[in-house]
């Protein structure tokens, strides 16, 4: 295999395993990925699309032969048999494959392979992934007994192989290097000096042992273990399409933790997961676990079609069980019968009768919060809560009703306060703008009023400037917001709700020209209508992150009196400046407005219209009148509104906690299940026959007693009879300790898939699984103990011209660690790792706009990462917006998590190495640990250097590495000693306050920058 | 090919005609089944335009190059030790961080462009982020070799509020673009990029919602659509295929032109056969027109 070792780049073609001449033929390591690759997808399970009535994917199809040629085998006469006669043809007419299948004609090898199988008879096998393993015997290896006296059964099957190969196991490695693979290998985090001490200096014969029991009950190992599991299920914060909303589904993640780090066996976690909510009284924390087949995304899009989304999530679950638990690639079938693997299509519908009796809708739910069927996470404490809660909201409604049977008095009597007899209507001026002007939008005088059209990008301000004529002495200036037809929703904002938002509503005055502009304090507010949390005093605040409001009262007149903080005395030939600044972005400004100024000292935010009926007589008030001077009676004065503000807080107050009780979204069946039909092209509008539930026919029956429903379809699969389930398991947690599975292709166990490099170790495995009753965390302690697994990493040239890929595990794999250990590692090492447990996602650093530069739409916008704890936390909890997942993750090969993913690719970039060195999590880790560096590693540089590498790496330095520690710690530190403010800022970088800023502290700095960025660091060795 | 740039590279821009509209996600520029080094790499309008392209504060350049050489002779120590040449490439990775450290900002400065040139894109030009500004940045990226760069300008879905949404957008992307083609041809560079311009699909030539003279909108249309094309050996000057009266369907079903037809005929201007390039995953080996497609010689040159 050719490797462009400049570029680091992985080729991912098929491997070429060591052949050695002596091994005897085998259909499905030598015979079957010919015939699958180049000849089932004509002559293969897809009956639809056979190509001359022939197949070849069972001996007896290929023996009956086709309509051209008769048998495609005559058995042990190879040159006789058709098939290989097409192989060999000159004739472009005959020849197979054909040009227009685009496929490479064999090689000499692979005919040979042919020639050989057919002349010693043709014998087929099933595929090995379909057929039961059957445990093999343990090989006897006695070549290796002084290197490794004590193999455990994995070693037996590694060993045997690497004696037939010729190959010897590499010596194992040393005990500060295990302790570092072992710790990142069982919790995703890096040992503690601590830790790394008490091992190397354990001389019980099973300390080794000791430390892996030790990882496997550390509550960090459900959490790494949690980590390829939440790719597997599609695990995220929010909900996938259009506006991408969130969601809350973190009870499910909290689960699996804890399922993880309870060991619970993996028939127990698959039939909770799958079938948690049908098990005969299943505890809250069962239905919960259900929750896996609801991480799917949900589209809640306008004008989408109900039936077709629905149809999409049944699949999405049907083809995520199906990758996830049994590596087969279902969704080929969803179209047509599999080209492959012997799945009709009409099998896969019949799975899809599992996964549609629901009780949901197939598509998001309208408020965009978590979507039923949900849980109610309840506990006594939250129920006691709510109880409280509804007696205060009871009290507060026999409150208001006292208070409303005395309404007609209280009305008359506020009368008469907001409008003394005799006294004078307040006189408002709307005097001519000397000038208007907006940064983005034009402002036109249209009467008294003031429109605004033209561009509106977001965020705007409007200027608009008076010239007085005479001296004056204002007390109050009132902004009026105007409806008007021609704007959004009517008006008065700009925004399609017409909604505005001002931030700031400003006045300055220039007495004279010469003189300095001075800010007049404007000191109250009344407004008409205030939108809850945007109150009329917000926009006098100066904070430009708040604002006045008016959502939902808009499409009509609402105005705002700001009142200055005493007369304020304007000269003649003054100007006055308003400004209205509207920072809330998304167009959320305003369209029509007036401004007015008044004189008067008797100042109300009572509308016009209302002072106009107070000032009627009772008496001449029309019913109407009266009803609606009632009403705003109710709505915004004295006692009455005090009673009906207690109400709504009291009620608000109820539905905001038990809103906040966190939910999340679960499995629940239908009485009666859901019909389903063959859907032809997979269209969700072209049903064909109607389907029953159905296992698919090449695996194992339901077993006897089973329902035929999800829980049976999930009990069926952890039987112990079903061939693939338990082999799927280990060979993914092999590759998470051998860096690449025993079957190379993790996600597909079909035809195509990789043979495996060792069968018969898979198959062991595969059977002590289920003999150990699936008990987890046994079979990686298995793994981990091997002597294959504590193998030193060192690469040979020997080992890279024989065996590149290390399929044969003669040395144990360097494999660069994922995102998610990346961050945490950098967290523990500088001590900054907070390690709390579950709960919902938090908010670290993240770059300006990751959310906003690609949508203005739904509740994931303006990121703002939290302070103190959230930034600290292990990476799993970072918030996942599907549509801009976390950025860094993203780089080291993280999915999306829109669909199930098994297996993350392993890159090299630039990016990557950018990311390390200058992330502010990096960089502020490496700042703190810098701080213990000087504090705890003793006070010569190289005393320092010693304790850090210790503390990175588990190992000191060499002299040489010292060497270039200190001589570079020189270097930074002169640089830093000459320019002192490039150390300042170094120290602020990251919210953790650095004790000094010194240029000593900066150098140490951009050391640990260095170490934090050795490959041996980012590598698990 | 530029070795010191992402070889996919994605510009955004919000439309002024519905500055809200139309989210975008990761994942249409993600790696789909390919590893994941083949993601594109989207430029960021706010911060640093590639992730964690800055040093961070009072780092300098002359610092991080010294850094660099302590890290590169620490980790060639451990190669030598442990022979794995994925150290090798980790170290050359590391490297070239390095360039684009200088070699994006000096793509992104445009305070060289001569004012005719910038006179050519229109006003928004000076506007980072804008759809203008994306257009020369394309030329400046197409200059430097990056072989895919891809404009996102978001804004286009008109069910309602189509005059003036529709002009805005027009507005923010017809100079530019015509600009952009100028551009490349004054350089002799058009013969060589190809500029594809459209959607994923079309919409009606019939109202939805109520149609009054300053509202009105349009319901997505499937059935067919326009898209134009120029350079890399595109036939220039030419109308190819043909709808009814209300652009409802395709009158001349010889001219009609299939997406996978489109990208046939993409590939092959990119002087690739859309049947023999396959990819494999899960096992079956993917093209990238399905089982279909035909390139479409009337619209080669």
């Amino acid at each position: 295999m050719k490797r462009l070792c400049c570029l680091g780049l992985a080729l991912s073609t098929l491997t070429i395993l060591p052949a050695s001449a002596a091994r005897k033929l085998d259909f499905n390591r030598d015979v079957r990925p010919i015939l699958s690759d180049k000849c089932f997808a004509c002559h293969g399970p897809d009956t639809a699309k056979n190509k001359g009535g022939l197949r070849l994917d069972t001996r007896d199809f290929a023996l009956k032969g086709g309509k051209s040629d008769g048998a495609a085998i005559v058995l042990t006469k190879p040159e006789d048999s058709p098939m290989l006669k097409r192989l060999l043809t000159t004739d472009a007419d005959e020849h197979m494959p054909p040009k227009e299948s685009a496929k490479e004609p064999l090689t000499e090898t692979q005919i040979a392979t042919l020639r050989q199988w057919i002349a010693e008879g043709a014998e087929y096998q099933g595929h090995w992934a379909f057929l039961p393993p059957v445990r093999p015997a343990l090989p006897t290896v006695t070549q290796f007994a002084a290197q490794i006296p004590n193999p455990t059964p994995i070693d037996t099957f590694i060993l045997a192989r690497l004696a037939e190969e010729g190959l010897s196991p590499a010596p194992q490695a040393d005990r500060r290097t295990l302790i570092r693979r072992v710790t990142l290998d069982l919790t995703g985090l890096p040992p503690t000096l601590a830790e790394v001490n008490a091992f190397v200096n354990d001389a019980a014969p099973n300390a080794y042992e000791k430390a892996v029991d030790r990882l496997l009950a550390s509550p960090h190992y459900g959490e790494r273990m949690a980590m390829p599991w939440l790719d597997n299920a599609r695990y995220a914060d929010s909900n996938g399409f259009q506006t991408d909303t969130s969601r809350y589904q973190w009870p499910w993640r909290d689960w699996v933790i804890a399922a993880f780090n309870r060991n619970l066996p993996f028939d127990q976690f698959t039939i909770e997961q799958l079938a948690g909510d049908l098990l005969p009284n299943p505890k809250p924390d069962q239905i919960v676990a259900s929750g896996f087949n609801r991480n799917h995304r949900l589209n809640g899009e306008g004008g989408l079609i109900q039936a077709e989304w629905f149809v999409e999530t049944v699949i999405d679950r049907l083809e995520t069980t199906g990758t996830t638990w049994m590596a087969l690639t279902f969704n080929c079938c969803r179209c047509h019968d599999h080209k492959y693997d012997p799945i009709s299509q009409k099998e896969f519908y019949q799975m899809f009768s599992y996964f549609n009796s629901v009780d949901e809708a197939g598509i998001l739910a309208g408020d965009s919060r978590n979507t039923e069927p949900i849980l109610r996470l309840d506990t006594p404490e939250r129920q006691a809560r709510i109880a409280v809660l509804a007696s205060e909201l009871a009290d507060a409604e026999a409150r208001q009703k006292s208070v409303l049977a005395r309404l007609p008095e209280l009305q008359t009597a506020w009368e008469k306060s907001v409008l003394p007899p005799g006294s004078e209507p307040t006189t408002w001026l709307s005097p001519q703008p000397a000038s208007m002007a907006a940064d983005n939008a034009t402002l036109t005088q249209e009467s008294d009023a003031i429109f605004a059209s033209g561009s509106n990008p977001g965020a705007d301000t409007y200027r608009i400037t008076y010239q007085t004529t005479a001296a004056t002495t204002l007390t109050a200036l009132r902004l009026t917001l105007l409806p008007d037809d021609r704007l959004p929703s009517k008006g008065p904002g700009r925004h399609p709700n017409g909604n505005p938002i001002v931030s700031e509503f400003q006045l300055k005055i220039l007495a004279s020209e010469g003189q300095p502009e001075q800010i007049a304090t404007l000191k109250t507010t009344m407004a008409t209508f205030n939108q809850h949390d945007w109150e009329s005093a917000k926009a006098i605040d100066n904070n430009p992150g708040t604002g006045w409001a008016i959502h939902p009262e808009v499409g009509k007149e609402q105005s705002c009196v700001f009142v200055l903080a005493r007369p304020l005395d304007v000269p003649a030939k003054a100007s006055l400046a308003v400004s209205m600044i509207q920072n809330y972005g998304s167009g959320a400004t305003v369209g029509k407005f007036r401004i007015s100024f008044t004189t008067s000292k008797n100042l109300t935010a009572i509308p016009d219209p209302i002072l106009a009926l107070i000032r009627k007589l009772p008496t001449t008030r029309t019913p109407e009148e009266q009803k609606s001077l009632t009403d705003y009676f109710i709505a915004e004065a004295g006692e009455v509104t005090e009673a009906k503000a207690l109400v709504d807080r009291a009620t608000r107050a109820k539905a905001e906690f038990e809103a906040a009780i966190p939910t999340t979204m679960v499995m629940k069946e239908l009485p009666t299940p859901k019909d389903a039909f063959v859907l032809k092209r997979g269209e969700y509008d072209k049903p064909g026959d109607k389907v029953e539930r159905l296992l698919p026919a090449f695996l194992p029956p339901l077993p006897i007693g089973e329902q035929n429903n999800r829980l049976g379809l999930a009990r069926w699969l952890v039987s112990g009879q079903h061939p693939l389930t338990a082999r799927v398991w280990v060979n993914r947690a092999w590759e998470r300790f051998f860096g690449q599975g025993l079957c190379k292709t993790t996600e597909n166990f079909g035809s195509q898939s990789d043979f495996p490099s060792h069968p018969e170790l898979l198959d062991w495995l595969a059977t002590e699984f289920v003999r150990l009753g699936w008990d987890m965390k046994a079979m990686q302690k298995e793994m981990v103990l091997s002597a294959t697994y504590r193998q030193a990493s060192t690469v040979t040239p020997e080992l890279l011209e024989k065996d590149a890929d290390n399929r044969l595990l003669a040395r144990s794999p360097r494999v660069r660690l994922s995102g998610e250990v990346l961050r945490d590692q950098a967290l523990a090492i500088a001590g900054l790792l907070q390690p709390k447990i579950g709960g919902p996602s938090v908010r670290p650093y993240m770059p300006e706009g990751v959310w906003d530069e690609t949508s203005r739409y739904g509740d994931l916008r303006g990121y703002k990462n939290e302070s103190g704890e959230g930034l600290y936390r292990r990476t799993l909890y970072t918030i996942w917006k599907r549509s801009a997942g976390p950025p860094t993750l993203q780089l080291f090969d993280a999915p999306t998590r829109d669909v199930c993913t098994i297996k993350r690719s392993r890159t090299n970039t630039p990016l990557q190495a950018l990311a390390l060195l200058n992330e502010i999590t990096f960089v502020e880790a490496a700042r703190v640990f810098a701080q213990r560096m000087i504090s705890e590693g003793g006070t010569a540089p190289e005393a320092r250097f010693t304790w850090a590498m210790e503390n990175l790496l588990a190992r000191p330095p060499t002299a040489s590495e010292l060497q270039v520690l200190t001589a570079g710690f020189a270097t930074k530190l002169a640089h830093f000693q000459s320019s002192p403010e490039d150390a300042k800022k170094l120290a602020t970088f990251g919210e953790t306050k650095a004790p000094t800023d010194t240029p000593e502290l900066a150098a140490y700095t951009l050391m640990a920058n260095i170490l934090l960025n050795l490959d041996e660091i980012i590598t698990r060795e | 090919m530029n070795e010191n740039l992402p070889a996919y590279i994605v510009l955004t821009s919000f439309g002024s005609g519905r500055p809200d509209d139309q989210p975008l996600y990761d994942r249409l520029w993600s790696a789909g089944f390919l590893p994941s080094k083949h993601q594109g790499v989207k430029f960021r309008n706010s911060g640093d335009a590639v992730l964690y392209l800055s040093n961070p504060p009072g780092v300098d350049a002359a610092t991080r190059r010294n850094t660099l050489d302590d890290l590169a002779a620490l980790n060639q120590e451990h190669h030598a030790t442990v022979g794995d040449p994925e150290i090798t490439a980790r170290i050359a990775q590391y490297e070239m961080a390095f360039k684009m450290q200088s070699s994006v900002p000096d793509l992104l400065d445009v305070s060289k462009e001569p004012q005719h040139i910038l006179d050519m894109y229109g006003p928004d030009v000076k506007r980072p982020g804008s759809y203008a500004a994306n257009c020369l940045l394309a030329r400046r990226l197409a200059e430097r070799d990056v072989r895919f760069v891809q404009l996102f300008h978001m804004g286009w879905d008109h069910h309602g509020g189509l005059p003036n949404a529709l002009k805005g957008q027009c507005r923010d992307t017809d100079q530019a673009t015509a600009a952009l083609i100028k551009d490349l041809k004054q350089r002799d560079m058009l013969k060589d990029t190809l500029i594809v311009w459209g959607g994923e699909f079309g919409r009606t030539i019939y109202s939805q919602g109520a149609l009054t003279e300053t509202d009105y909108g349009r319901d997505h249309h499937p059935k067919c659509f326009s898209i134009l094309m120029a350079g890399a050996g595109v036939k220039a000057g030419q109308t190819y295929g043909e709808t009814d009266d209300f652009c409802y369907n395709i009158t001349d079903p010889a001219k009609a032109v299939h997406v996978h037809d489109l990208n046939a005929t993409l590939l092959h201007l990119l002087g690739i056969d859309h049947e023999r390039l396959t990819y494999r995953s899960q096992g079956r080996d993917f093209r990238l027109t399905d089982i279909h497609g035909k390139v479409v010689k009337d619209l080669l040159a």
